[in-house]
């Protein structure tokens, strides 16, 4: 079977946003109908990823990244300096067959730093996005779906929320609760869940008026099987694509807010924390922000291009 | 012969948006006094142009849209203002089937998913139950085991159509809404789906009321037939006496529009003239009064009552005896 594939990668790094569009026919292997569902499923879900190499790539690099998050301390070079242990003989060094990607003001390798910043980096980011999907997205079908008051009721709610810029809003939140790691995510989640509502909820407004939403109406399906089988499901495709554009984002805010004090506490490492302290060295010791920066680069690519393998897994329209 | 569905001065007005600055509210009068009656087992056509009010009034017998006043009574029981969840034990005796297959079935489900949702949704069968009435279903329309774990992108108009067929059949109503049923798909299919809709209802005992605006396909399936004109019946009679001799003249130009295949030089076409009026602003007394070829003056000042001029026949105009 001969499929038009198209892809947008997109990846966001502050104000900065970079979109390549990608458009090639695919074939894809013919699934025998045979088999038990989740055995299809599987095969699907693996045939959706070895056929495309850019599906492919994304999935060893989150699975590079999550393998040296867990093993961190067995990766990094220097793992206490990852940690925090300061060397003072030893700042602002270049890179050297010493420190591969450098040291920073305080001595410390920055490769280490970043393998140890792993954890954090990936963990409060999907958590984050997660939850945020989790309580917005439904809330967004059953605005959009209902529509009338209940549907004021929750738009008005996140107007309030999207009246404060994001970040501002995370920071206020943040401060009220005090400082940590938890706290910081806490603050995240409830500064970002108002932009999936959003989303979802523009979708389903599209769809409340499609004759499958009245066919299952007269067929006597409540209310709430109707938001979740029939609008949540697909409203799937943006909100993924939004969530993954935002796990980059959401690395960026936490370094915002360990910036201040908020997130990740000194002397833990923090990838958004070290863009920013590398900043003011840009000129003369390059290599402090940039091998964080990179980081959540290919991080942030490896998101988006995932984003994109699951919509297709979840878009039946390019099933078998 | 007893009533399944009786309408009873039925109307539905749409508030345009806006106008509250200025004080004016504008309404669509999209149904405006339908008073009509459908027995059980019959096959009632109902036709006119498009925005004439047909689909909303099909929609407010299954209650999907909100009757603005007057009665619906189906199977002796008042439903105009039945609540929602009493609503939907009586859902079950009552189906509709959509004009576009394609988008009244869920592009993210499979055809045993679309077709069990009835089911599901009043817990009427076991799981294993489920399945097997799904089959049977599929079967009684033509379809087979095959075509369960299909989706809807994958099979043709024709196809996806006999599945909402099915879905409307699964928990056995007694009527079900066509909703222009046949005039998204292609003419050799259109037949087959005709044929299909005949047959279930002789088997099954089913009652229909069929949306349509093609003549043909209404003429042949349909016992009787209504005519509607800017949200009112104009003429309701027995298929084929309309067909031979329509009597109310908005009738006689619709049926003398229909395409035929044999050239008939005695045949001459009366063209209306000018567009449908607005169903925001209806012309006052008789609505058809604007295009009608036979208008007096008393067609623009009073309105005319749905009469019976012949057996079984009812027609809106002063001037049919």
């Amino acid at each position: 079977m001969k499929v038009a594939v198209r892809q947008d990668l997109s990846c966001a790094l502050g104000k900065l946003k970079f979109v390549v569009r990608i458009e090639k026919t695919m074939t894809i292997p013919a699934v025998p109908s045979l088999e038990t569902e989740s055995t299809r499923t599987w095969r699907y879900v693996i045939a959706v990823v070895a056929r495309d190499p850019l599906s492919l790539a994304s999935v060893i690099i989150i699975t590079v990244f999550i393998l040296m998050a867990v093993f961190a301390n067995q990766v990094a070079p220097y793992p206490e300096e990852g940690a925090g242990r300061t060397n003072a003989g030893n700042t602002l060094a270049a890179p050297s067959s010493h420190n591969i990607f450098g040291a920073d003001k305080l001595g410390r390798d920055i490769l280490s730093r970043v393998i140890v910043g792993a954890r954090p980096a990936l963990i409060i980011p999907i958590f984050v996005v997660a939850l945020a999907v989790l309580i917005g997205a439904p809330l967004g079908a059953l605005a959009g779906y209902k529509g009338g008051w209940i549907d004021e009721i929750i738009m008005r709610i996140t107007d309030l929320f999207l009246a404060f810029p994001s970040l501002l809003l995370a920071m206020a939140i943040a401060f009220a609760l005090g400082r940590g790691l938890d706290k910081a995510a806490i603050a995240l989640i409830i500064s970002w869940w108002p932009w999936y509502t959003r989303i979802a909820r523009g979708v389903a407004v599209g769809l409340r008026e499609r004759y499958f939403v009245e066919a299952a109406q007269a067929s006597g399906v409540s209310d709430a099987v109707i938001v979740f089988r029939h609008i949540l499901p697909n409203t799937i495709s943006p909100i993924l694509v939004q969530a993954t554009v935002d796990m980059g984002t959401v690395i960026l805010a936490m370094g915002g807010l360990a910036f201040l004090g908020l997130g990740t506490q000194p002397p833990a490492p923090d990838w958004g924390l070290m863009v920013s302290d590398g900043r003011t060295y840009m000129l003369n010791q390059w290599w402090i922000a940039t091998f964080p920066g990179m980081a959540i680069f290919i991080v942030v690519l490896a998101f988006n291009l995932l984003g994109d393998t699951l919509r297709d897994i979840f878009d039946p329209r390019q099933y078998r | 012969m007893t009533a399944l569905i009786e309408l009873h001065s039925l109307k539905k007005h749409f508030r345009l948006p806006g106008g509250w600055l200025s004080g004016q509210i504008q309404r669509v009068y999209a149904v405006d006094g339908v008073d009509l009656t459908i027995a059980s087992g019959e096959t009632f056509g109902l036709v006119g142009e498009s925005g004439c009010g047909k689909t909303t009034l099909g929609r407010m017998i299954l209650r999907l849209v909100d009757p603005t006043s007057g009665q619906i009574i189906f199977d002796g029981k008042d439903i105009t203002t039945i609540r929602k969840n009493k609503m939907r034990s009586i859902r079950r005796e009552m189906q509709i089937v959509f004009q576009n297959p394609f988008s009244s079935l869920s592009p993210r489900l499979t055809v045993e998913r679309i077709v069990a949702e009835p089911l599901n949704a009043h817990k009427a069968l076991s799981a294993n139950g489920i399945r097997d009435r799904v089959v049977e279903l599929l079967e009684q329309v033509g379809l087979g085991k095959q075509h369960l774990d299909r989706f809807p992108h994958e099979m043709s108009g024709g196809q996806c159509q006999r599945v909402a067929v099915a879905r409307a059949l699964a928990l056995n109503p007694k009527l079900i809404v066509l909703d222009e049923p046949t005039s998204a798909l292609d003419v050799s299919v259109q037949a087959q789906i005709i044929n299909l809709l005949d047959e279930l209802k002789q088997s099954l005992g089913l009652t229909y009321l069929f949306i349509s605006h093609d003549l043909n396909v209404v003429q042949h399936i349909s016992d009787r037939i209504g005519v509607m004109y800017l949200g009112k019946l104009v003429e309701v009679g027995p298929a084929q006496d309309v067909y031979k001799n329509p009597l109310h003249p908005y009738t006689q130009a619709l049926f003398g529009a229909i395409p035929m295949p044999v050239v008939d030089k005695k045949r001459e076409l009366k063209v209306l003239e000018g567009n449908v009026p607005s169903p925001v602003n209806p012309p006052s007394g008789c609505r058809f009064h604007t295009r009608c070829p036979i208008a007096q003056k008393k067609c623009q000042e009073t309105e005319p009552v749905l009469r019976e001029v012949r057996s079984g026949r009812f027609v809106a105009c002063h001037f049919v005896d």
